[in-house]
């Protein structure tokens, strides 16, 4: 996998893209600024989840009016993000907070596929309860958890504490980081 | 011009630099200050803090505004959710205030010489008073100007144009005029619904909408300048 992203890195698009001046911020700003989308309708659809704002408001018309806009930040978020990848591949194919936040978005898809599966199975039931279900409460609860690791781990990618240069060949860190021997290593920052 | 001192030996430099240098400088000097500098986790954190609380904020915003241009919990009046919004709307913004001092703490010289920087604290006071001094005030009376609010309105909006006049490159301004215009097609489109909002409401949401993406992202630029 490592040859592949070395090879995408060379890739005169790659090259151009983090090397140019106004670009690779435009995109990173983007990033960024589709946050304030995402997270910001997230967190307000978890809270109606767990029961503690939105009182009253039926969840299915979160899931009408709100979701869509969740959406349209995520979407924003994932084009932008496979952007700032291609234009840096080994940078964070190294970063091990770049491999945690990929897990933790993992989790947090899978959650929201369990959501959609089971939990919201008989949501007519609850639509308009106060305080949800349990299992939705839990569901919200995991969510709301994942995409504020996600954003913590997303902004620790800045910062070189754990990257290659920094860690022990052979230690567990390395390991997890898939360092390359270290003739090679300066090849990651 | 001014003049100022360089061990006993005067010099010219500007107005800024005889008053309000040294101020940046003792800020900097300040114990505080050298804290954030001296730790490896406090800006970090800060960092991490102020981003969770600019998403909160985030949905604070467009949950109000973007109902008002048509997007939205349509069941529930924009009064309601204004009301709902007000208590996440401030924590935000306090989390944000108490963590952007940190990390401005911990570059304060490099802050004092950034545009970007001062764009972003003009755009902010300005977004305070519209938000809370028009926005509010609209949607509470119905789409009805108080003379509060059209003076409120006319001084954010001054500080906003300063805003756009100090944007020195040609690259931020069109992405102003972009994000403007933007705003603009969605006002217009979420006025042909029947159930529309008053349109001095409608130009409102759009503009605090603007107002705090300009701030935010004038705010990240901050790292590029």
């Amino acid at each position: 996998m490592r040859g592949f992203f070395e090879w995408m890195s060379e890739t005169p698009w790659s090259v151009a893209l983090r090397e140019s001046f106004y670009v690779w911020p435009i995109i990173e700003a983007t990033h960024v600024m589709s946050l304030l989308l995402f997270v910001g309708t997230i967190i307000m659809v978890d809270l109606r989840l767990l029961g503690l704002n939105f009182r009253g408001i039926a969840i299915s018309e979160f899931d009408r009016r709100i979701l869509p806009l969740t959406m349209l930040g995520f979407a924003l978020l994932l084009i932008t993000g496979l952007l700032l990848f291609y234009a840096k591949p080994l940078v964070y194919y190294h970063s091990l907070f770049f491999r945690l936040k990929m897990l933790i978005i993992l989790a947090a898809l899978i959650n929201i596929a369990i959501f959609h599966v089971r939990v919201q199975r008989d949501q007519e039931k609850w639509d308009l309860a106060d305080k949800p279900p349990r299992s939705a409460r839990l569901s919200a609860l995991i969510s709301i958890s994942a995409w504020i690791l996600v954003v913590v781990t997303g902004r620790m990618i800045a910062y070189d504490w754990f990257n290659c240069p920094k860690l022990e060949p052979g230690s567990a860190l390395n390991m997890l980081a898939d360092c390359p021997p270290i003739e090679t290593a300066d090849i990651t920052e | 011009m001014a003049t100022c001192y360089y061990e006993g030996e005067p010099y010219e430099c500007s107005f800024t630099d005889k008053y309000f240098y040294p101020i940046a400088d003792s800020i900097d000097q300040s114990p505080i200050a050298m804290a954030v500098k001296e730790s490896t986790m406090i800006v970090p954190w800060a960092g991490c803090f102020h981003l969770l609380a600019l998403g909160l904020l985030g949905g604070a915003i467009i949950l109000v505004d973007l109902r008002v241009i048509g997007f939205g919990l349509h069941t529930q009046s924009p009064r309601r959710l204004t009301a709902l919004m007000r208590p996440f709307l401030i924590s935000a913004f306090a989390v944000l205030v108490v963590s952007g001092s940190l990390l401005a703490l911990g570059e304060i010289m490099k802050l004092f010489y950034s545009p970007p920087y001062w764009v972003k604290m003009a755009s902010l006071v300005s977004a305070l008073i519209f938000t809370f001094g028009v926005r509010d005030s609209l949607i509470r009376n119905h789409g009805r100007l108080t003379m509060v609010s059209i003076g409120l309105g006319v001084l954010s909006m001054v500080l906003w144009l300063w805003v756009f006049y100090a944007l020195t490159s040609t690259l931020a301004r069109v992405a102003f005029l972009l994000m403007a215009a933007g705003l603009g097609v969605l006002v217009w489109w979420s006025g042909r619904k029947p159930d529309a909002m008053p349109l001095v409401v409608r130009v409102s949401s759009a503009a605090t909408i603007a107002l705090w993406l300009t701030t935010a992202v004038s705010g990240r630029w901050i790292a590029f300048w």
